[in-house]
């Protein structure tokens, strides 16, 4: 990619006290590309998109968004910027068309220029029909349609998605992937952090997996499944014992373990087939290798609290 | 890059207009409870307590508490709204993120939070006076003057309020700075009885409250009284209402930038 990056970190470090949240962190977001940033609770990923948003100054780094120093140029940066928050803040004294026209008033946007786009919007998100309700009586994945619709009042360049659709049911998911697939292909450029790894397999071109607020790798969904962990993966139910027996009779298979679930992957799907047979009447599964393998093989197992 | 007042643009309009719709849309339940509360006092010690009161400073009683109770009706509305109203935007509603991600910045989100309870003082003030004017105790001529003094006022202990409201971690804090500092002030300035009735050594200490030259002010218009003393007042109010200003705008950016 050639072009000019919207935005552009270098060793983008961010304390708190003794805490290192954000820990030299580089990477490039270019025109009309979908970035995910992937981790576990507490790896750093809405600190770092509060730097690239303005509400959190970085300790450490560079940090340019559209060109622009994030410090110096804030204001001219957030006109640009869509920013759909973790904690959607929708205005609970407003109703829905409310929220969006006073929203508007904060980036100078006039009223009436404003409405017909507000309205189209709407229709976009499929919420017209509750235009005039109060915030307060929508349901989850409403209010999280609405955030959206009023990060895109400004016509931004950039859209920050932060844990988009965490809580939503899988309808609503798709909705709202569908939606911000056809963005995309408007031309608007997507910076999501999720840590749904379907998520970010379905919409991003490029990763970054982050942990312990370090990017750890990076890549295309598929260049970071065959580059870690191989194609297919083959998942059962194996004591360790059984485990042993396996790595001595198939010691070029990568192994995880997780509780009582062994995982083992290949780069094809024929590597793995011997195994399958041998453990006929055990409950195995055969499928292709995910990010989520990835992310588990990288990021560890045990729970993250 | 500019902190403080330096660092405001007309942009602070949009966070006042905002309040003040969400104001407006339930301005029943919001003008009239707030409203009771001068007309008690009104009435509780202008026609109760002034009974038992021939004269006081050479008029009757409540004319004397008058401008007291305009002056308090102007601060307490303002204190309450930069304190609980502004707190539960910030630490409950998210409000404050979600203006200040867009290119509105953190002085300009504090400012039109000042500026809105101002104004909310203003609209109970107006109602309030508008009675006394009813009753003759204000002189047509005063009205505007009055007013605007009490937009002042609002604006003083809005941005003190503001300050506070950055400080805070929990919202019962608050009740250090309500009972510690503004119900005393209420009730020791000079709105119900004359300075000289406090202990000696407290008289000078109660000038650094800005309320003690509001009501003065605001009696002085009143009464028609107003002297030399009263530019003084004037200028301590204007000095110590920047100086808040300044220190609530600074406060809020090292609250909610991280």
């Amino acid at each position: 990619m050639g072009r000019e990056p919207l935005i552009a970190a270098r060793s983008l470090t961010k304390r708190y006290g003794g805490l290192t949240a954000v820990n030299e962190v580089d990477f490039e977001v270019y025109p009309a590309e979908f970035l995910g940033f992937v981790g576990p609770n507490g790896a750093g990923k809405t600190t770092l998109m509060k730097m690239i948003y303005g509400l959190v100054e970085p300790s450490e780094g560079a940090l340019h968004v559209f060109g622009e120093e994030v410090r110096e140029g804030a204001r001219a940066i957030k006109a640009r910027l869509g920013v759909v928050a973790q904690d959607d803040n929708l205005d609970p004294d407003l109703t829905v068309w409310d929220n969006l026209m006073i929203y508007a008033r904060y980036f100078g946007i006039d009223g009436a220029g404003v409405a017909p786009r507000a309205r189209e919007l709407l229709d976009f998100m499929e919420l017209t029909a509750r235009r005039d309700k109060e915030v307060n009586t929508l349901s989850g994945g409403m209010r999280r349609r609405l955030a959206i619709v009023r990060a895109l009042l400004n016509q931004p360049e950039l859209v920050i998605l932060d844990e988009p659709t965490t809580g939503l049911d899988p309808q609503v998911r798709h909705l709202i992937w569908d939606r911000l697939l056809s963005l995309k292909e408007r031309g608007i450029t997507f910076l999501i952090t999720t840590h749904y790894m379907e998520e970010a397999e379905s919409l991003c071109d490029r990763l970054h997996i982050m942990d312990e607020g370090r990017v750890i790798v990076s890549g295309t969904p598929r260049e970071l499944i065959s580059r870690h962990v191989g194609e297919y993966a083959l998942e059962l139910l194996a004591a360790p014992t059984m485990e042993q027996e396996i790595a001595r009779r198939w010691p070029e298979l990568e192994r995880q373990r997780s509780g009582q679930r062994l995982y083992l992957y290949a780069e094809d799907r024929e590597t793995l087939l011997p195994l399958v047979e041998e453990l006929t009447g055990r409950e195995t599964r055969l499928r292709p290798a995910s990010v989520e393998d990835v992310f588990l093989k990288l990021t560890g197992r045990e729970i993250r609290e | 890059m500019n902190r403080g007042l330096r660092a405001v643009s007309h942009r602070f309009t949009s966070v006042w207009y905002r309040d003040t719709y969400v104001y407006a849309k339930r301005w029943k339940t919001n003008l009239l409870p707030p409203l009771l509360e001068p007309f008690i006092y009104l009435f509780g010690l202008g026609v109760g307590v002034g009974h038992f009161i021939d004269q006081i400073e050479g008029v009757d009683y409540l004319t004397y508490v008058a401008p007291g109770i305009v002056a308090t009706t102007a601060i307490l509305r303002a204190t309450f709204e930069c304190t609980y109203g502004s707190y539960f935007r910030m630490a409950f509603q998210g409000t404050f993120d979600s203006i200040i991600s867009t290119p509105v910045n953190v002085e300009e989100l504090s400012l039109g939070e000042i500026m809105w309870g101002a104004t909310r003082s203003l609209i109970n003030v107006i109602t309030v006076v508008a009675l006394l004017f009813a009753i003759g105790v204000v002189p047509i001529a005063w009205i505007l003057p009055v007013l605007a003094l009490q937009f002042l006022a609002g604006i003083n202990f809005g941005a003190m309020s503001l300050f506070v409201t950055s400080r805070v971690r929990q919202a019962e804090y608050f009740n250090f700075f309500l009972s510690g500092l503004i119900f005393p002030a209420q009730f020791l300035t000079g709105a119900f009885f004359p300075l000289d009735r406090l202990p000696e050594v407290v008289q000078p200490l109660i000038w650094v409250i800005p309320l003690t030259s509001i009501i003065d002010l605001t009696r002085g218009m009143m009464l028609d009284r107003l002297g030399m003393h009263s530019l003084l007042e004037l200028a301590y109010v204007l000095v110590t209402t920047v100086v808040f200003l300044e220190i609530a705008l600074r406060g809020m950016r090292r609250r909610l930038i991280g």
